[in-house]
């Protein structure tokens, strides 16, 4: 009979695995939203982020700047692949390809760089240590990570409802034609939109390090644990993207405490139910807020 | 019922046709059995492809989840024969398809609910859930080592199957067959109403055509082929592990699909073997045949999005005009 | 005999009322036009009787039988068929076999996977008679999309007339033809006799009073008046809500 702080950590592990998810979730609910397209690299994005945070940390001995060059590298990643190649792509199945073929290459270029083996990143030192839960420690980095995650929550809510730049990207969601009709270059928005979504992914990809370890794996499997966010969410706005990664995160942390053999299966077998079901998922609709 | 050809049209196809047969039987005779094992792989490849490509090119449903049939078909193999001591090679096949077919049933249904995106992750999200089953149920499935142990079928032949040679005359037996069924479906009524599915389905549905019904049949058979894919796979590899109905093999056989070209009847195949021999053969040369792979995707997509095959019929149209 | 009715007829879309407790009733053998101003509802109504769209309320007969949540493949079975204005079927293949395709979507053998397409020759002779009929035989292996708009249009129209409909309804068949295609395209229609019954929404006036034996006006999803041409020309409402749209 598991006890209240074991309880605790194993919730406190899914809202912060959530958290991560959630940067990853966001990113594809926009792309979702504005472009129509799914980016098959995204889960690429993350491991790649995690393999360039860490080797520039370890050289530096900062993970701040491992932070930051992890992410603003995928970003910039994200940004050329937009701007050079899915700009030029036709329809939402080539643009799609496209990603599948750059999961290829960035998978097989990170393997050339970092090796086949995991890599590890410890927390920064002002993270480091754990705080007294119950009878049992848990890692203040992980908490941090939850924290930063609700900021992040936060400040893409305000970006979207308060900010200019947000009302376009709605308002894009919601009508492209309507956007362009008043002036608006639809295509700088994608691109802003994407790349914005890459930085999200690389962010996340960084501050998993700590946690769990880089490895090459990780694409796809980050990748189809986004996508069941995204379902259980709603495909479409925001708030069933976070609410969803904290289910999932929930869900998948559980999982892995009482009952691994079946937690995966039920989880993938539920999304697909919804999908047939409740496309809406089990938040809604409402636009992209 | 024969369609009217000329003598020289007979003629011609008659000398592809021996041709055909007499690099398919008698090359493999003098070749390293290295190379015949690629070549037997890539046939099986082929079939899984054009079992794909009945889904995306004929009827316009791109499936990222294909990969499911393909493990259904060989973990159903592997558990009868290693779990069930069953040695039947033609029960097991049998039983093999029948999973296959139901799994297509089943997916075919859930999947068919939905349309465009939603397809896509639906069936993305199916194959996952073999996946995850495959993966996490070790006493059932080995988990993550698989199941070892798959011998070649035994039909009491001076021939042994275990050697790679003759293994892969029974696989081309099946490639043959495979062949001719899909081809003989994609020039049909059926087939050709999913041509027409696949390019305005509510224009279909307003001539009267049950687009649904059509989707599920296309379906099923898709799911049938991947699974007659998967169990040869497993004879021919004698163990079988997760990765059969992985995410990367799904994505293997979307790439096979897309660079052979998708909207001509033989795209697949070619597509099959231009991505198993930069895998098995270039891959001895260089360490980055992954990246080849991606970068030959990403070309593909970007300037001959109908494929190698499809490319070729357009210069040969272009050329042939020139000609006058 | 009735062999289209619509009774209490109802369709919204959120808060927008496009059709509102609209009944109609179609003769054996009638030449019906529906027109109205733009916004009228009369692309809805036209949607709701070939089966695209389901009424919020009301229901809809076809030969008697009810229909109204019958999908849109099925209506063809019992004898309807209807035209696009938009979509061609599909560009890159020959109209020859865009035409056989729409013969085929009754056929029996329309799910046979063991024979060739062409093994059935049913369909290249029905789809010659068909063609040769309306002259565009000679223009079969061309791809749809090289065929001239108007031609298209006619071609449209034969694949409606592949299912030997009972019924025919036509979605603004005229728009964007030329005067002589359009005329043209009109004697395609009063060529046909009168067993196949046609409903057909209009914008362009001279198309109406032409073809049409009756006549339903729509304003504001609901239906304004019905009858003959000369009852319609004559009829006070429709004059104003159409003034200014008519020359």
């Amino acid at each position: 009979m598991p006890q209240a702080d074991q309880l605790a950590l194993v919730f406190l592990n899914g809202i912060s695995f959530g958290m991560l998810l959630f940067l990853l979730a966001a990113g594809l609910v926009l792309m979702l939203g504005i472009m129509n397209i799914v980016n098959l690299a995204h889960g690429s994005f993350y491991m790649l982020a995690g393999f360039i945070g860490i080797a520039v940390a370890i050289k530096t001995g900062n993970f701040l700047l491992g932070a930051v060059a992890g992410m603003f590298a995928i970003g910039f990643i994200g940004l050329v692949m937009e701007r050079f190649f899915l700009r030029r792509l036709p329809g939402h199945i080539e643009q799609m390809l496209f990603t599948l073929g750059c999961v290829y290459i960035i998978y097989d270029l990170s393997r050339v760089a970092w090796g086949s083996n995991p890599q590890y990143l410890p927390p920064p030192e002002v993270l480091t240590g754990s705080v007294p839960i119950g009878d049992l420690q848990y890692p203040i980095y992980r908490l941090a990570i939850i924290g930063f995650g609700a900021i992040i929550a936060f400040g893409l809510w305000l970006f979207l409802e308060k900010t200019r730049f947000g009302a376009i990207i709605r308002a894009g969601a919601d009508d492209k034609e309507m956007v362009e009709g008043i002036g608006i270059d639809i295509k700088l928005v994608f691109t802003m939109v994407f790349t914005l979504a890459a930085l999200l992914a690389g962010l996340s990809g960084v501050l998993a390090t700590p946690v769990l370890t880089a490895n090459l794996t990780l694409d796809w499997q980050v990748l189809t644990l986004a996508f069941v966010v995204i379902v259980v969410g709603g495909l479409r706005t925001l708030k069933g993207a976070l609410i969803g990664s904290l289910l999932i995160g929930i869900v998948d942390s559980v999982g892995i405490f009482f009952f691994p053999e079946l937690a995966m299966f039920l989880m993938f077998g539920v999304t697909a139910l919804i999908l047939a079901f409740r496309p809406k998922g089990l938040i809604g609709y409402g636009g992209l807020r | 019922m024969v369609n009217i050809l000329s003598r020289a049209q007979l003629m011609r196809y008659g000398a592809y046709v021996l041709v055909g047969l007499a690099v398919f039987l008698i090359v493999p005779q003098f070749i390293a059995s290295y190379y015949v094992l690629i070549w037997a792989e890539i046939l099986i490849y082929a079939i899984f492809a054009l079992s794909f490509n009945m889904l995306m090119g004929y009827t316009g449903l791109l499936s990222l989840g294909h990969a499911a049939f393909f493990g259904a078909g060989g973990y159903t193999v592997a558990l009868l024969v290693v779990k069930g001591g069953m040695d039947n090679f033609w029960l097991c096949i049998f039983i093999a398809l029948l999973v296959s077919a139901l799994l297509g049933l089943v997916f075919g249904y859930l999947a068919l609910r939905t349309t465009g995106i939603y397809f896509i992750i639906i069936t993305l999200a199916l194959a996952q859930m073999l996946w995850a089953l495959a993966w996490r149920w070790r006493s059932l499935t080995g988990g993550d080592d698989g199941l070892p142990g798959i011998d070649r079928p035994d039909f009491g032949l001076p021939w042994s199957l275990e050697d790679t040679t003759n293994y892969y005359y029974f696989i081309l037996v099946f490639f043959v067959l495979s062949l001719f069924i899909l081809y003989r479906i994609s020039r049909s009524p059926f087939g050709r109403t999913l041509v027409g599915i696949r390019e305005n389905e509510p224009r279909m549905q307003a001539l009267g055509y049950n687009t649904w019904r059509y989707k599920y049949v296309c379906f099923i058979i898709a799911a049938v082929f991947g699974g007659l894919a998967g169990v040869l796979k497993v004879y021919q590899d004698g163990f079988i592990s997760p990765t059969y109905c992985s995410m990367m093999t799904s994505a293997l056989v979307v790439l096979m699909a897309l660079i052979g070209g998708t909207r001509v009847f033989t795209g697949p195949i070619l597509g099959a073997g231009v991505v198993w021999i930069i895998k098995s053969v270039v891959s001895s040369y260089t360490e980055y045949w992954t990246l080849i792979l991606g970068i030959l995707m990403v070309v593909i997509v970007m300037f001959a999005p109908q494929g190698i095959v499809g490319y070729l019929a357009q210069l040969k149209e272009r050329y042939g005009t020139l000609k006058g | 005999m009735e062999l289209l009715k619509a009774e209490g007829v109802s369709k919204n879309f959120d808060s927008l009322y496009a059709v509102q407790n609209v009944s109609l009733s179609v003769s054996g053998g009638e030449r019906r036009a529906i027109i109205g101003p733009n916004g009228a509802g009369k692309t809805t109504l036209f949607n709701l009787l070939a089966g695209e769209l389901e009424p919020c309320s009301g229901r809809i007969y076809l030969f008697g039988q009810d229909v109204t949540t019958t999908p849109v493949h099925q209506r063809v079975h019992l004898g309807l068929a209807r035209t696009f204005q938009i979509m061609n079927l599909i560009p890159n293949l020959s109209v020859l076999d865009n035409v056989k395709l729409a013969i085929q979507a009754i056929k029996p053998f329309r799910f046979g996977m063991f024979r060739s397409q062409n093994a059935y020759t049913s369909l290249l002779d029905e789809a010659q008679s068909l063609l040769d009929r309306w002259g565009l035989w000679g223009k079969r292996q061309d791809l749809m999309q090289e065929l001239s708009y108007g031609q298209q249009r006619r071609v449209e129209l034969i694949m409606a007339l592949a299912s030997k409909p009972k019924i025919l309804l036509l979605d603004e068949p005229t728009s964007g033809l030329s005067e002589a295609a359009a005329a043209s395209f009109l004697d395609m229609i009063r060529e046909l006799g009168r067993d196949i019954t046609v409903v057909i929404v209009e914008h362009d006036m001279d198309v109406v009073f032409d073809l049409a034996d009756y006549i339903t006006v729509l304003h504001h999803g609901e239906v304004i008046a019905e009858g003959t041409g000369r009852e319609i020309k004559d009829n006070h409402m429709v004059k104003e809500i159409y003034l200014g749209e008519e020359s």
